[in-house]
């Protein structure tokens, strides 16, 4: 009986899974871009990311932006990447940040005054225990 | 015979070595909420690095086990982060003041976003008892959720309760979306084996 129990919650977390959503907007003025690939999948470059529909709504609306597109090390998990999203949603510079589990990848996207480096992100990144491959800034 | 069985399945499963994971990210706080057929208990912890964390247990005992409050402690040994997977070894310890009851531990997890193992090796002194209590734990999610969705595992828990010299295994469900995190598992003899985590 109880095991039936585990199988049909199981089930019911599988269905509500399915329902998936496009865009999240996270607390505050911290915007949530959509939590999927946007259809890059695999090892792809940060030129590649520039062009993709993920990079594209996290700079809509914004005319003028910084975004760093930072490649990193053990983000296997939702509950691993949670730590990246808290620390840098602390920042009053960023104004939108978009994880890829699948990619490794974080897009954070600073207001266009702000002056982002590579070193802070890397601290930061590093603070949450996970390890920076690669970090390029592209300031708009 | 029993400690054989577990150092047997530890060789096998270890490198393939996970859980809620003990340490929270620097800054973060976790409370933790298990139930089990040993114990009851509320575990409030800080991090206050990615590497590792304190805080107090309290514990209401089950089978005529007296109550505990465990100023606890757990270090991040080791971690290796790849593109697609990380590991971790940590150790942990906790006290109680008014016993000095206390248990030392070891614990280590190995994930890709599709598999994991880890396990545990827990000797406690307890009820002035010396024992061990074990337990590996492996898995599968049988989808991959983006960011923010809601991550669901299908997973098997090999548990040894060295108080009452006894071996089960047992089927665990295990959801986390955003901050919250819960896991049951159910097998006939020892009832429910519940974790519930929120980190803030």
């Amino acid at each position: 009986m109880r095991l039936t129990l585990l199988s049909m919650l199981f089930i019911s977390a599988l269905s509500l899974a399915g329902t998936k959503k496009t865009t999240h907007e996270a607390d505050g003025d911290h915007g949530h871009l959509g939590h999927k690939s946007m259809g890059i999948t695999g090892e792809v470059s940060n030129a590649e990311v520039l062009k993709s529909e993920r990079f594209k709504r996290l700079v809509s609306g914004s005319p003028t932006y910084n975004v760093a597109v930072v490649s990193v090390n053990g983000m296997v998990c939702d509950f691993c990447a949670r730590g990246v999203e808290k620390t840098f949603a602390k920042d009053p510079d960023v104004v939108k940040i978009d994880i890829d589990l699948e990619l490794g990848s974080v897009l954070i996207a600073y207001g266009s005054a702000a002056q982002p480096s590579a070193k802070d992100i890397d601290n930061r990144i590093r603070s949450n225990g996970l390890d920076v491959v690669d970090i390029e800034i592209f300031r708009g | 015979m029993g400690i054989f069985r577990v150092l047997i399945s530890l060789t096998i499963l270890l490198p393939m070595a996970v859980f809620a994971r003990p340490i929270s990210y620097a800054g973060g706080y976790t409370l933790m909420a298990k139930s089990d057929y040993l114990k009851d208990s509320l575990y409030l912890h800080y991090s206050p690095r990615a590497n590792y964390s304190f805080g107090i247990e309290k514990l209401a005992g089950k089978r005529g086990m007296p109550d505990r409050s465990y100023f606890r402690g757990t270090w991040l040994a080791h971690r290796l982060n790849k593109r697609n997977s990380q590991l971790n070894l940590y150790l942990d310890g906790g006290i109680d003041a008014n016993s000095g009851e206390y248990f030392i531990g070891a614990m280590g997890d190995w994930e890709t976003r599709r598999y994991f193992a880890g396990f545990s090796l827990r000797k406690m002194k307890w009820n002035a008892e010396s024992f061990f209590n074990n337990y590996l734990q492996m898995g599968f999610a049988p989808y991959l959720g983006d960011y923010g969705d809601l991550h669901s595992w299908l997973m098997i828990k090999h548990k040894y309760n060295g108080l009452e010299e006894r071996y089960s295994t047992y089927p665990v469900l295990r959801f986390f979306k955003g901050n919250w995190f819960f896991e049951a598992g159910y097998e006939k003899e020892i009832d429910w084996d519940i974790h519930l985590t929120y980190r803030f």
